[in-house]
């Protein structure tokens, strides 16, 4: 108890419930989805009762004390190593014995434990019954039930936490074990050179030993110092001569006694459901994971999530646009001075105005990929994939980074944990950005708008399909050469589908447009700011223009007023001078000589200087693209045309090579703050190599499809 | 011939029985043992995936994926797995 608040991890079997519980008790709207794996970090939250205060801490599930992923050892070394004051065990209630599993062995730890038996409705809707009273004598431990979707028994665990810490002499029962290994336990305890502090008894690791639990070995290792070899002595013969008299190996016999332990309690206190009744999981799974129809059925849905983003979110969008249009041009009419005029309309309505207006494509896209999320269809989109994963050396649960990824790379990363294997969750994170995030969305969103304004949703859904293509094919050959090895067999467990609640998808919605609007009010403003000073000075004097445009605007303003040419010849000729200064001002400015000086590296590829321009402020995040781009063709329109920001692109580029800028945004790696995460989660080698690779792959590519594509235009 | 030969090895393991991957919708089997050394086994127990326990198979392809259902709950077991674990008819 540190300076006098209650320290509570909430830990449990994946997917049982915890993040609705913490979120329940702190008020916080930590991210809930209907899959095992969704925490991947811990996370803490605080909450007063009757005047206590309770720190709370949200941890990733796990299904026993030995840990197999990375998000699984963070959970385990908090409880192991930070010693929570009181575990509240998240079980869900519809599964008991296998959730018990775990209890135990947090019985044997010695922490004080209130079982919180979640998912209550879904449990008595199936018909079971427990004596929670009996049951909670019979495993010494508090019992509380709850509904955490609803909210329901969220005081009762709170009374019950306090109630654990209270109490002192607590009763601590002690799980049998067959005569074999209780003799090999008692031969290793008096061997252990570790504190018997109440907590983490000598019981405990002596049992983790002849399970050949290898971290708990470790640990001994450093605390027992020279004793070890001895200890590792007594423990390996032990298991052998368990082996030979038993026949099976100690951890066989470990769980099943404490499955026994379990059974036992269960099978007085507990009624289980009357089988039979129609599953409507397996029906629907039967479909959904057919061998013939999974795939397509997953393409299928993939195909109309992006149609859904798309085609509906054009509507708000066209709005939105208006809306800035309109306001830029009642600004262009209030501010008389030019340079002003210039930085509120051009940078910040164009850059930052640029961005928000994808806000209902971005608000749609995380809606959908909510609802896959909250249904249990994503860990069937990993079944489905595992066949197409295998050949390419990764298996299904590599796809749920993957899904995440059209989202947003960041959490991608950071969902690539669950991989259990290091080489398999690094391959992942490295192909992770082809799957396309959607700060990307906008890019292509405006550039197919604008090049192939009839079937824009389709052009969006080839860049995706290219992308996955692309995942693919780098994880082959990732796997091939600087990942080889064993493929890790995977076992997941299927959650039941349920309805995804609107609320939380509505929710989980909002926190995400929240973000993006946040990220366009500051990152993308100042980034906008400062594209819009670098593609503005130093600005070009008189003399610096190539010709003497002044003087040709002048005669031609005078042969107008002499009558020799008509009004139309005249402000044709004048626009058409407009536009070269215009672009000239551009080249002249500090971004316009840096991207002229970087264009002949891409110009095989078919962009020109503004592209380059574009795609290097894209680094510090994809949307910038998009404002780097507003901004440009905003500054270098000419004002009195009502030219709107696309046609002066469409009219600037040929389609292959706005596709193919669409490709290069695609291939190169996402961003800034991503690779960040990367860094954090794979070290710097790997970062420098996903950076180098992405920007090779996608300069190659890119090249390609320009130097075939240019024969046909 | 040599096929054959090798699917017969493939098929009846260390448990002289059948592995998952050859299990069919509709019956019922019970696991007998699961090969891959402590870790593996350990997880799947953990997993409440243990010798003794009777299941069903409700979606499969040969030398895929698998979808099985244990004391109610699914589990979707990757191929490669599906040969580690031993099986016999209920
Ligand atoms: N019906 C019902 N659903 C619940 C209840 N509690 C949580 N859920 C749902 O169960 C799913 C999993 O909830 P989470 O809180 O994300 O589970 P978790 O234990 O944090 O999962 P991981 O972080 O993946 O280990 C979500 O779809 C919740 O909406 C409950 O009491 N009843
Ligand atoms: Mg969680």
């Amino acid at each position: 108890m540190q300076n006098g608040s209650i320290v509570v991890a909430l830990a449990g079997n994946p997917n049982s419930g915890k993040t609705t519980i913490f979120n329940d008790l702190t008020g916080m709207r930590q991210h809930v989805g209907n899959y095992p794996g969704v925490t991947v970090e811990k996370r803490s939250g605080v909450v007063n009762h009757n005047g206590h205060r309770i720190e709370i801490i949200d941890l990733p599930g796990i299904y026993s004390l030995t840990a197999f992923s990375e998000e699984e050892i963070v959970a385990r070394n908090f409880i192991l190593q930070e010693k929570p004051d009181v575990i509240i065990d998240v079980i869900d209630s519809s599964s008991l014995e296998r959730n018990l599993y775990l209890a135990v062995q947090f019985l044997e730890i010695g922490i004080p434990i209130v079982l919180d038996f979640n998912m209550a409705d879904v449990a008595r809707g199936k018909g079971m019954r427990v004596d929670i009273g009996l049951l909670s004598e019979l495993l010494g431990m508090p019992i509380i039930e709850t509904v955490g979707s609803k909210g329901k028994g969220i005081e009762g665990l709170l009374d019950a936490v306090i109630e654990v810490t209270g109490k002192k002499n607590r009763k601590r029962i002690e799980i049998p074990y067959v005569e074999e290994i209780e003799n090999a336990v008692e031969k290793i305890i008096p061997l252990l050179e570790v504190e018997n502090d109440g907590m983490l008894m000598k019981r405990w690791f002596a049992v983790k030993l002849l399970e050949q639990d290898e971290d708990v070995a470790n640990r001994l290792r450093e605390k027992n110092g020279r004793g070890f070899e001895k200890l590792q002595e007594v423990v390996s013969n032990s298991i052998n001569h368990i082996k030979d008299v038993m026949g099976v190996s100690p951890d066989v016999l470990i769980a099943d006694s404490r499955y026994g332990f379990i059974k036992g309690a269960l099978h007085e206190a507990h009624q289980e459901a009357d089988s039979g009744n129609i599953d409507i999981t397996e029906k629907l799974d039967s479909i959904l994971t057919n061998r013939l129809l999974g795939i397509p059925i997953f393409a299928f849905i993939m195909w109309l999530m992006f149609q859904f983003v798309f085609t509906l979110g054009q509507y708000p969008m066209g709005w939105i646009e208006t809306g800035f249009e309109k306001l830029s041009t009642l600004l262009n009419g209030i501010i008389s001075n030019g340079i002003m005029r210039s930085l509120i309309v051009d940078g910040i309505i164009g850059g930052v105005g640029g961005v928000l207006v994808f806000t209902p494509n971005i608000a749609l896209l995380f809606f959908a990929i909510a609802l896959l999320e909250d249904s249990g269809y994503m860990a069937r989109a990993a079944f489905v994939m595992d066949r197409v994963m295998h050949r390419i050396g990764l298996h299904g649960k590599s796809f749920i980074p993957l899904i995440i990824g059209f989202g947003c790379t960041v959490p991608a990363y950071m969902s690539s944990r669950i991989l259990e294997n290091k080489k398999d969750r690094l391959v992942t994170m490295h192909i992770n950005t082809f799957c396309s995030c959607s700060a990307r969305l906008p890019v292509y969103i405006l550039l197919a708008g604008t090049f192939f304004p009839a079937i824009a949703g389709n052009v969006i859904f080839s860049i995706y399909l290219i992308g996955i293509f692309f995942a693919v094919i780098m994880a082959k050959v990732l796997r091939a050469t600087r990942f080889r090895g064993e493929l890790e067999p995977f076992v997941m467990e299927l959650p039941h589908y349920r309805i995804p609640t609107f609320k939380g998808a509505l929710i989980h919605t909002w926190d995400r447009i929240w973000m993006y609007i946040k990220k366009a009010g500051t990152v993308i403003l100042l980034i906008s700011i400062a594209m819009w000073g670098l593609f503005t000075f130093p600005m070009i004097g008189e003399d610096d223009y190539s010709g003497d445009y002044i003087s040709q605007k002048k005669e031609i303003e005078e042969s107008y007023q002499a009558g020799d040419i008509s009004a139309e010849s005249y402000s044709e000729q004048i626009s058409e001078i407009e536009g070269k200064m215009n672009a000239e001002k551009l080249e002249f400015s500090a971004a316009g000589r840096i991207g002229k000086f970087i264009e002949p590296v891409f110009r095989p590829l078919g962009f020109d200087w503004k592209m380059v321009v574009a795609s290097i402020s894209g680094i510090a995040a994809k949307e910038v693209v998009v404002s780097s781009f507003s901004t440009l063709f905003s500054i270098g329109g000419v004002d009195e045309t009502s030219e709107s920001l696309r046609d002066r692109i469409k009219n600037s580029y040929h389609p292959l090579v706005g596709y193919n800028f669409m490709l290069f945004t695609l291939l190169y790696f996402p961003c800034m703050a991503s690779m960040a995460v990367f860094r954090r989660e794979a070290g710097t080698k790997e970062m420098l190599f996903q950076i180098f690779y992405t920007l090779g792959l996608a300069w190659v590519v890119c090249m390609i499809v320009y130097q075939i594509g240019k024969f046909f235009i | 011939m040599f096929g054959r030969s090798k699917r017969i090895r493939r098929t009846t393991g260390r448990y002289g029985s059948m592995t998952l991957a050859y299990a069919v919708p509709g019956k019922k089997y019970r696991i007998i043992g699961i090969a891959g050394g402590c870790r593996l086994s350990g997880r799947l127990y953990a997993m409440g995936v243990m010798p003794n326990e009777i299941f069903t198979v409700y979606t499969y392809s040969r030398g895929g994926p698998m979808c099985i259902t244990l004391k109610g709950t699914k589990y979707a077991i990757g191929r490669g797995m599906t040969e580690r674990i031993f099986i016999e008819e209920a």
